[in-house]
């Protein structure tokens, strides 16, 4: 019976009811969807730790790639290797890994043996990655599964590359996509908080009723908390489903992101009862953090009223503070988070300030300004919440758009040419000069070498990747460097190397450092000329003229870059490509035009902030339909007073328009409150968090154009109030009277 | 001259049920100046009524004709402009906007109607509301309320008061002080008022009866 009379609110309300449930259900989506991704990351990370944990790779010598044949020599030489054949997937996703059960078990039996854990999909036997390897990029490691004295000769021991620094750096990315996570929980809290206690306000009156019947406050509250808690567990599992849903519609993506950026494949590992718990857990707080007002008693929030400014005063300081000195990728995201709650915690209190009218104001406007001030201290919850998404969103999509510039910027350096011609095994680039010196062929052209070299240290020498080119085409001359001595070319040409900004961040690399490179037996002392951005992979590079590569290196893939005369046609491309086969003696040639290269790149590297893009804006929606709602409930309660306005004789045209700009006003002052957090957030982004997380940094670039789309939507927000109201004015009669303790 | 003329006017709501007439036929007439007491049970239609003469509402049928205006040529704005100015309207409770103070309040109904705020605090001193202009709504009591509700009206120079159960949340004391004021101003500036209440002897100081349950 008490139950009935409880229910009887939403049997009243039920939008309420539906809208509660809603962001219960999408909020609890978003969180575990974000969960479940970060630690599926996390364990396939794991995953590859623990089999490359400790493992050793044989390396040829001479730098060479390490073929079949290879292996099949070193096992008749009684040497337990374990073969890794790594395949990328047609779509430019996860990777398909092969390895060689037979080959394993010398593994398992040897003593130390730590051989490779199969667990997970993408692993497959290593005849169909070999078949798969015929048609797609491809690489081949041997694990050295036991110790052994000594090895044979042309082979060198080498920690494995794939494992190298990797770590840290994943680490990194996945409490990037955490500290999102957690983002999203606080700003659903809010919401979920704003709306429930919303309703109970509405209720307070039927409760005290409740009460004065004689049912005891503690019975009462037992039943608002088992209310809750039934609300809770109703939005909170199809709102889990719904998170694995979208862990696997983001999954792909993030995958190839992943290996891109880390070199880690995405293991889909099941979802798991760790799942389920933490997001009953999060949801148990959130709903203890409701129900805490139900033990309150009254509205008794004066003591937070008191201390609110100078409490967001203190975060902020302190926040800006830590967020200058930050060192740590943790430290940098306890800055942010100071920063977000101080700007949580002054913006509802400024904006009422703001809100304030003047005395001699035109009266109309003056009533504008005050019940301009009553929704905002009303709606400070939601408010914030969508000022902290609508912050985060300008942050992310400066992140992105200022990324997919530099990327783009720098691929077109790293890109200028017109074809990139593969040299054909066995076959020299000298044998093709003539053909390319003719210059109604090839305007100009750079030849372009990659293989390994190992960068001598102190303690541990690792493998770096190695790029040697012409450093005097003027194809690479125009590429910007970070930082770099006078004329770096110049000096590349005299035997100088660049590294990249990863290498560089690395090891304390600047202009004019010195390094120690082995090629085979050979070492090299070289000078560093300047530093190059790379981005979107973790691993070192060095740069060097192939003038001054020892004369037996030996590249693991050569081209050639050329750009065509202005204004030639496709027959004129065709005819330099018959020429150079001509020159080669080769029937076919593996030829890729620039447009292709950038395509595929930019897909690639496009992939590496989806998910990121995908959680802010669907922080953002979620957050909008918080308010929308609570904005509708809210301006429902004042709906008496906006019929006020008509009685007084307000026309239906002015009327519109004064509800209209009242709204307005509101999506503004969001608006206005949000555009600073996303720039202060944009800052700590590119320049605090993403040399930590990435290594590399990012220009600082504002995009108001955004900021106007972002506004227009709000605009859009604000028209859809209006009209709402509009409709939903009484066509006859007047709505009966509210009792006049409607607080200000 | 005649400030309302209704003749023959029909009105009822249809519900779920079919339609519930409210008034079938009611003419009646007030002289300008004049005064008119509605009573009548509650749900005889008192408050529809009062509704209907400044066109929140519409009639079924009937002619009305208001401040020498036939309502049959008023469009909604031209409704709208005579309750801006011309026409005062009063409910029992929330005739003031919660955010503003009681003389924000009577400032902006009179700005309003396009008249000067001056004397403002003039109307809220004869009320008998020195010193209480700076207050909330919140912040005073049932019986202030409504005598700031009737600054308002005062403050707007109406041609024609509608008062819906003026003083019926107010102690008998309060009543009659307010409704005092009512009739001291209403004769005072020779103003029409029209008044739905439940109270008899409020109803016996005006100058017509209409009882809506007998529709005498
Ligand atoms: N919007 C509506 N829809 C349907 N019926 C309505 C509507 N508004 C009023 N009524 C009905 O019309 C009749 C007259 O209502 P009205 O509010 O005019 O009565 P009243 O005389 O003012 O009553 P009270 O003294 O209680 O204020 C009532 O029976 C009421 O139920
Ligand atoms: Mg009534």
């Amino acid at each position: 019976m008490l139950l009935r009379a409880m229910l009887s609110h939403y049997r009243r309300h039920p939008l309420q009811l539906l809208a509660l449930l809603a962001i219960l259900t999408l909020a609890t989506a978003l969180w575990s969807g974000v969960w479940t991704l970060t630690s599926q990351a996390r364990d396939s990370m794991a995953a590859g730790d623990r089999q490359l944990a400790g493992q050793q790779v044989l390396v040829r010598q001479d730098g060479k790639a390490v073929s079949v044949q290879d292996f099949a020599d070193l096992r008749r030489n009684g040497l337990c290797v374990v073969p890794w054949l790594e395949v990328a997937s047609d779509s430019g996703g996860a990777r398909v890994i092969g390895l060689d059960p037979l080959a394993m078990s010398c593994a398992e039996a040897a003593p130390s043996g730590s051989g490779p854990v199969l667990d997970g999909k993408p692993f497959v036997d290593i005849s169909e990655a070999a078949r798969l390897a015929k048609d797609r990029p491809s690489v081949l490691r041997l694990y050295l599964a036991t110790e052994i004295g000594h090895l044979p000769e042309g082979w060198q021991r080498q920690v494995d590359p794939a494992a190298l620094d990797t770590g840290e750096l994943a680490d990194s990315f996945l409490l990037n996509l955490n500290a999102l996570a957690v983002l999203v929980v606080l700003v659903s809290a809010l919401l979920i908080r704003s709306v429930y206690t919303l309703g109970l306000d509405q209720r307070r009156h039927g409760l005290q009723l409740l009460e004065r019947y004689g049912v005891q406050r503690r019975r009462l509250r037992r039943y608002l908390l088992l209310e809750l808690s039934i609300l809770a567990v109703l939005g909170a599992v199809p709102g889990y489903g719904l998170g694995l849903l979208l862990a696997e519609v983001l999954g792909s993506g993030f995958g190839s992101a992943m290996a891109n950026l880390f070199d880690t494949a995405l293991l889909a590992t099941p979802h798991s009862v760790t799942g389920f718990l933490v997001t009953v857990a999060v949801m148990a707080l959130v709903v203890f953090w409701c129900g805490l007002d139900l033990f309150k008693g009254g509205r008794g929030q004066t003591g937070m009223v008191r201390f609110q400014v100078p409490l967001a005063l203190g975060a902020l300081i302190a926040g800006a503070v830590t967020v200058l000195v930050a060192g740590s990728l943790v430290s940098a995201f306890l800055a942010t988070a100071l920063l977000l709650l101080g700007a949580g915690l002054v913006t509802p209190r400024l904006l009422q300030r703001l809100a304030a009218p003047h005395r001699d104001m035109a009266p109309l406007r003056l009533w504008r300004r005050r019940e301009l001030g009553v929704l905002i201290r009303r709606l400070a919850l939601p408010l914030v919440a969508l000022q902290l998404a609508a912050g985060t969103v300008i942050a992310v999509h400066a992140l992105v758009h200022t990324f997919e510039g530099t990327f783009n910027q720098w691929l077109d350096q790293r890109l200028s040419g017109d074809l990139f011609v593969e040299v054909p095994d066995g076959k020299a680039i000298v044998d093709v000069v003539p053909v390319l010196s003719q210059r109604e062929l090839a305007a100009n052209w750079h030849p372009v070498l990659r293989g390994q070299v190992i960068l001598a240290g102190a303690d541990t020498s690792s493998s770096l990747d190695l790029m040697a080119t012409d450093s005097r085409s003027s194809l690479v001359q125009n590429w910007s460097l970070i930082e770099g001595v006078n004329s770096p070319w110049l000096a590349v040409g005299r035997g100088a190397v660049l590294v990249n900004e990863q290498l560089a961040r690395r090891k304390g690399l600047t202009p004019g450092s010195r390094l120690i490179l082995g090629f085979g037996e050979q070492t090299r002392e070289v000078s560093v000329a300047g530093i190059y951005a790379d981005y979107g992979r973790p691993a070192g590079e060095v740069m060097m003229d192939v003038e001054h590569l020892p004369q037996d290196f030996a590249p693991a893939f050569r081209s050639l870059t050329v750009t065509l005369p202005e204004g030639s046609a496709n027959s004129r491309r065709e005819e330099l490509l018959a020429s150079l086969q001509h020159a080669w003696q080769v029937d076919t040639l593996q030829v890729r035009d620039n447009e292709t290269v950038h395509q595929l790149a930019n897909r690639i590297f496009r992939q590496t902030f989806a998910l990121t893009r995908a959680i802010s804006y669907l922080t953002l929606g979620l957050a909008a339909v918080a308010l929308l709602l609570t904005g509708w409930v809210v301006l429902g309660s004042r709906q008496w007073y906006y019929q006020l306005l008509v009685v007084w004789g307000l026309a239906g045209k002015s009327w519109f328009r004064v509800i209209l700009t009242l709204a307005a006003e509101l999506m503004v002052s969001i608006w206005a409150a949000a555009v600073p957090v996303g720039i202060a957030l944009t800052w700590v982004l590119v320049q605090r968090i993403n040399p930590l997380a990435f290594g590399w940094s990012l220009p600082m670039a504002i995009y108001p154009g955004f900021w106007l789309e972002l506004m227009a939507l709000l605009a859009l927000a604000a028209l859809m109030i209006a009209g709402a109201f509009w409709l939903r004015r009484p066509a006859t009669g007047i709505a009966p009277a509210l009792g006049n303790g409607e607080e200000r | 001259m005649k400030a309302i003329e209704v003749t023959d006017l029909h009105k009822s709501y249809r519900t779920a049920a079919g339609r519930v007439p409210v008034f079938e036929g009611l003419t009646f007439t007030v002289e300008q100046g004049g005064s008119l007491a509605l009573t009548g049970p509650s749900g005889s239609g008192k408050s529809t009524l009062l509704n209907i003469l400044c066109g929140l509402d519409s009639a079924d049928a009937g002619q009305l004709a208001l401040l020498g205006e036939p309502a049959g040529l008023l469009g909604p704005d031209d409704w709208a402009d005579l309750r801006r100015s011309r026409i005062g309207v009063v409910f029992q409770d929330s005739n003031l906007m919660p955010a503003l103070t009681l003389e924000e309040n009577v400032r902006l109904r009179a700005d309003l109607a396009g008249q000067s705020f001056g004397p403002v605090r003039d109307w809220l001193e004869r009320l008998g509301l020195q010193g209480l202009g700076q207050r909330y709504p919140d912040q005073v009591s049932g019986g202030q309320r409504q005598r700031a509700a009737l600054a308002m009206v005062f403050a707007m120079a109406p041609d024609l008061i509608l008062a819906d159960e003026p003083t019926g949340s107010l102690d008998r004391h309060t009543a009659s002080a307010v409704a005092d004021e009512l009739f001291r101003w209403q004769r005072h500036s020779g103003c029409t008022l029209v008044l739905a209440t439940h109270d008899l002897s409020l109803a016996a100081c005006c100058d017509q009866h209409l009882d809506l349950a007998s529709g005498a």
